[in-house]
């Protein structure tokens, strides 16, 4: 049983990893704490279902196509909102995705309606043994997609140029920009890759996951608190804080009593922050 | 020292429109909205003692306020105690447990505070959905009695309500406004701007960290005692509504943070604007309402990311500007 | 940029006093009586709350219009005894928060002028919403929320045509006693499962309560939160538990999340018995095949019009308008605008006292509802209906088929219960 049960925790960590470092991407790069990030996953979720219903995309397939789509948006948001507040303080840019949060859920519902949908038929689906442990096949694609993510997004901050200038920025903007790097273009692309990473979770999400306006809601909650847990700006931290979770969430649930699994996640947090105050990984200033 | 004068005098003349408004604004459901606008006024008055003065943002001020709202209902229903004993133990018991609690809390900084509070109000609703003697997840009714002051239950007209936070709005703006002129406001100052330079000048960090948290709990929980006396029903899932958290933080930034008008403006703009358009387009189910209420919070943030109180400022200096203008001419 | 921001804060002002003024500005059209009404319509129970509201929608037209139907109202134009008025539905939005549900119920019966009030859906919401009728003195008749605590209350101005959870949950474990005899099994080991808010609770504190008497030995008790992403390690407590039946009292989305990872888990009791979320059209859209042969919670099935021929009349009008049949959720929302107009056309009159008394009096037939109620007969102190009874059905073929009790079976029940491929 314990097995199963770190299996199952591990696998829904991961989920929670998808939606969690792209939050935590857009964090290190900009200090923004985007509170609008599980309904930009949920707008994800459904231009993943209207994808499949017109054009009969795969959701799991189709998770590079989304993610560019989702790339652009976030260019488009970062370029009509984001660039705006990035100079306010702080509470106004926690506000702002408040106030985005809001209208995506609701435009979500004013566009779609409140109804329920879900993809069927997507190529991952049922469940296999591995021994005597279950595992959902589109679990296990969508831990699968967020290890990709975090190789991809591994190698190119520290391997490409942009990358290590979006680096440079997170860790110190103004000699950064004294070094002759361009902020605005390397803030949009930061913020597009960390919506991107919210547009590939909702995708994999999409292909066994049921869809409706708040769906993501809970998702941005738990990933909020994975990537303090983590430590915020560590795209690391913020995989590892949420297979953290994951684990505890299932462990806990089981053992303690499912009433109890958030109450357990929050409290772990809250036990870790104040033996770590900058979380597991975090770094820089708070 | 005029200016001060004109400040308090523009402020008494407001309180004079607050006392006479619901004697012109009779509609129940505008007697509703201005309810509420005091209610978070008062909220956000508290989280802004904690946040805008001291600086440390809680988006979990809906665990004192649930707090609040149970210790008197308990009270009530399980012991027969006067609500308006209620009322006073639900801003002491508040306090107490926000002291208790903020003591580790007090470690964490910035966004990892905030964070915290919001775990820290999920976790109180988990424990009073799961304890059978305050009612569990089904909550605990609050039998109605005679509308009067003394029952503190008000059936004709919400006036009663009204006046009750109206007063305790002034009490906490007139305590605003002395702490902010007083050593503790200095020092929450000083914390808010650099908690290490002012653990250097010689500020004990700890202790007024927990003030700041103990007072902001103290007068958000005995909001929850006026809410539970408003609707008669306690229930963990809307006493401790991560959404009452998200509503205060909101409107004391909508407003502008860390003054004394700030939250105010914020709630007298912001409550009416939700609760009119959910009233004049919520019956259609499609969510425009909410749109109209998050694209009014974005393109304030947008163009005016110190909240209203930015704005108020603009229009005085160039108010200001033009009268000098004018007396040189 | 400067002159730019000052256009759009001069907007922002105009588009706040505008928001201010529009809802002032109500039209009063004579001759038609209002009544009032609230459903989640935003939020995470908007979609149910949708569905309520369309069978509602439903009742105004075949009241307010003639069609050639044996129902009452159906035939003839609005409400006959006060010369057809007609009604006039005004509609709140709880979005599911008891205190906003409190607010929505006071304007609309204070600025409306209701006569009368009914809907709410979520029993934490009702309590408010019936708090505040009662406070402002008008009737409000509830087909919908079923928490025994509601009608606990010794309200004057509340009346309930649904039956209880405790009813409710009674029939469910006599249903399965009835299939126990039937099969010449025993099934003893009971699991039951709750969403952790008002209703879930009390469904749960009556099961338990009729799990003692009828002798089910209650081997698992889980409580959870509606809004969890995922339910792994709740369902492998079932699985340790390995219960015989399975009781979920859940709403939509999470009769979905629980029905996949039971599925996903090879959780199968032999009699897995849903309620509220499993009546939604869209949980049996979502999960699809999965959904076989789990009995089901209601107070409507389509196969009731084999009694009741009007029944199917009702739904193929539904179906043009909607594009769907009528699920149970609409069908009980259905029922209390008819109650309504049948008081105020026994007292022909307007007058909330009057419709109250008139609501006292109550005596409906069967042949006057479609839910499978007796009838409705108020309780002269709890103002429950005295002759409201509930039904089981099962999915079948997709479709909500009647199968307890079993006189009115319009199929024959499967059992037992097992996961499709």
């Amino acid at each position: 049983m314990i097995l199963q049960l770190l299996t199952g925790g591990v696998l829904l960590g991961c989920v929670y990893g998808l939606v969690s470092m792209g939050l935590s991407l857009i964090y290190g790069v900009m200090g923004i704490v985007n509170f609008a990030h599980g309904a930009l996953v949920m707008l994800a979720m459904y231009v993943s279902y209207w994808l499949n219903t017109y054009v009969s995309l795969d959701p799991v397939i189709g998770t590079p196509i989304i993610a560019l789509i989702m790339f652009g948006f976030g260019m488009i948001l970062y370029k009509l909102v984001i660039k705006r507040v990035l100079k306010g303080p702080f509470l106004a840019r926690m506000l702002v995705t408040f106030g985005l949060s809001i209208f995506f859920i609701n435009m979500a519902q004013f566009l779609w309606s409140p109804d329920y949908r879900n993809i069927q038929g997507a190529i991952s689906k049922g469940t296999f043994m591995l021994g005597s442990v279950f595992i959902e096949l589109p679990k296990l694609v969508a831990s699968v997609g967020s290890l990709i993510v975090a190789a991809l997004i591994y190698w190119f901050l520290r391997k490409t140029k942009t990358g290590l200038a979006i680096q440079a920025i997170s860790i110190d903007r103004s000699a950064a920009s004294l070094m002759g790097i361009n902020l605005e273009k390397l803030n949009a692309i930061a913020f597009g890759i960390g919506i991107a990473c919210a547009g590939a979770a909702g995708s994999l999400l999409a292909s066994y996951y049921y869809i409706f306006p708040d769906v993501g809601t809970m998702f941005g909650l738990v990933a909020l608190v994975a990537v303090a847990l983590g430590g915020f700006g560590s795209t690391e931290g913020a995989l590892i804080g949420a297979i953290l979770i994951g684990i505890i969430e299932t462990l806990g649930g089981f053992y303690i009593g499912p009433e109890y699994k958030y109450a357990l996640i929050f409290l772990s947090y809250v036990l870790i922050v104040i033996v770590r105050p900058k979380g597991l990984m975090g770094w820089g200033a708070d | 020292m005029a200016n001060n004068k004109r400040f308090i005098y523009t402020l008494l003349i407001v309180l004079g429109i607050a006392i006479v408004l619901p004697l012109v604004l009779k509609a129940r459901f505008q007697q509703h909205i201005l309810v509420l606008v005091m209610l978070y006024a008062v909220l956000g008055e508290a989280w802004n003692i904690m946040a805008g003065y001291a600086g440390m943002v809680s988006i979990g001020q809906a665990a004192f306020f649930g707090i609040g709202a149970y210790v008197s209902t308990i009270l009530f229903v399980k012991f027969q105690v006067n609500p308006w004993i209620g009322f006073i133990a639900a801003g002491l018991v508040t306090a107490a447990f926000a002291t208790v609690i903020g003591l580790p809390f007090s470690r964490l900084r910035g966004r990892y505070f905030a964070i915290g509070t919001i775990a820290l109000g999920q976790m109180i609703k988990v424990v009073f959905e799961n304890w059978p003697w305050v009612g569990g997840a089904t909550g605990m009714i609050i039998d109605m009695k005679k509308g009067s002051f003394w029952n503190f239950q008000f059936h004709a007209s919400k006036t009663g309500y009204y006046y009750i936070a109206l007063g305790m709005l002034v009490f906490v703006v007139v305590y605003i406004y002395i702490m902010e002129r007083s050593k503790m406001g200095f020092y929450f100052k000083a914390i808010r701007e650099n908690e290490d330079v002012a653990t250097g000048l010689g500020v004990n960090k700890t202790k007024y960290k927990l003030l700041a948290i103990a007072i902001s709990a103290g007068i958000t929980g005995m909001c929850g005692t006026i809410l539970a006396q408003y609707q008669l029903y306690v229930e963990p899932a809307y006493m401790f509504d991560h959404t009452i958290s998200v509503t205060i933080a909101l409107i004391a930034v909508f407003g502008g943070s860390g003054n004394i008008i700030g939250p105010i403006l914020g709630s007298v703009i912001l409550m009416p604007i939700s609760e009119l358009t959910r009233a004049w387009m919520g019956s259609s189910g499609s969510g425009i309402d909410l749109m109209i209420y998050g694209v009014f919070i974005v393109l304030m943030c947008v163009f005016e990311p110190d909240g209203l109180m930015g704005i108020a400022r603009k229009a005085g200096r160039r108010l200001e500007a033009r009268r000098e203008k004018e007396v040189a001419a | 940029m400067k002159k730019n921001s000052l256009v759009v804060r001069m907007v922002l002002a105009l588009m706040m006093v505008a928001v201010l003024f529009v809802p002032m500005m109500g039209s009063a059209a004579p001759a038609t009586i209002k009544i009032g009404t609230i459903y989640p319509l935003t939020g995470a129970n908007a979609t149910t709350g949708a569905d309520c509201m369309s069978g509602v929608e439903m009742a105004l037209d075949i009241i307010n219009n003639s069609y050639d139907i044996d129902f009452p109202f159906a035939k003839t134009v609005g409400i006959p005894n006060l010369g057809g008025a007609k009604l006039e539905l005004v509609v709140g939005d709880s979005r599911g928060d008891a205190t906003v549900g409190m607010a929505e119920t006071e304007r609309i019966i204070t600025e409306s002028k209701v006569c009368a009030f009914f809907g709410g859906y979520q029993s934490g919401v009702v309590k408010t919403t019936s708090m505040a009728a009662e406070r402002l003195q008008i009737p409000y008749v509830l087909s919908d929320a079923t928490s025994p605590t509601l009608t606990e209350r010794g309200f004057q101005w509340f009346f309930r045509v649904i039956p209880h959870d405790g009813i409710q949950a009674k029939n469910a474990l006599e249903m399965v006693n009835d299939i126990e005899k039937k099969e010449k099994v025993d099934l003893k080991k009971l699991a039951i499962l709750w969403e952790n808010t008002e209703w879930g609770a009390s469904v749960a504190v009556e099961l338990r309560k009729w799990a003692a008497h009828y002798g089910y030995k209650l081997v698992a008790d889980i409580s959870y939160v509606y809004k969890a992403t995922d339910v792994s390690a709740e369902v492998l407590k079932l699985k340790a538990a390995n219960p015989d039946i399975i009781v979920h009292a859940a709403y939509v989305s999470d009769a979905i999340l629980f029905t996949q990872t039971m599925k996903a888990m090879k959780v199968a009791p032999k009699v897995f018995i849903g309620m509220a979320g499993y009546l939604d059209p869209n949980y049996v859209g979502t999960v699809g095949a999965d959904a076989e042969n789990i009995f089901v919670r209601g107070v409507y099935g389509l196969d009731l019009a084999v009694s009741k021929p009007y029944v199917a009349k009702i739904n193929e009008l539904y179906k043009k308008k909607y594009g769907r049949d009528m699920s149970p959720n609409a069908a009980r929302s259905f029922t209390a605008p008819f109650v309504i107009a049948d008081a105020i056309n026994r007292a022909k009159s307007t007058k909330p006292e009057d419709i109250r008394k008139a609501l006292l009096e109550t005596n409906m037939p069967a042949s006057a509802l479609i839910t499978a109620y007796d009838g409705v007969k108020f309780d002269p102190v709890t103002h429950d209906n005295t002759l409201a009874k509930s039904l089981y059905l099962q999915i079948q073929g997709g479709k909500l088929r009647v199968v307890w009790p079993f006189n009115l079976a319009a199929v024959p029940y499967s059992y037992p219960f097992a996961w499709g491929k």
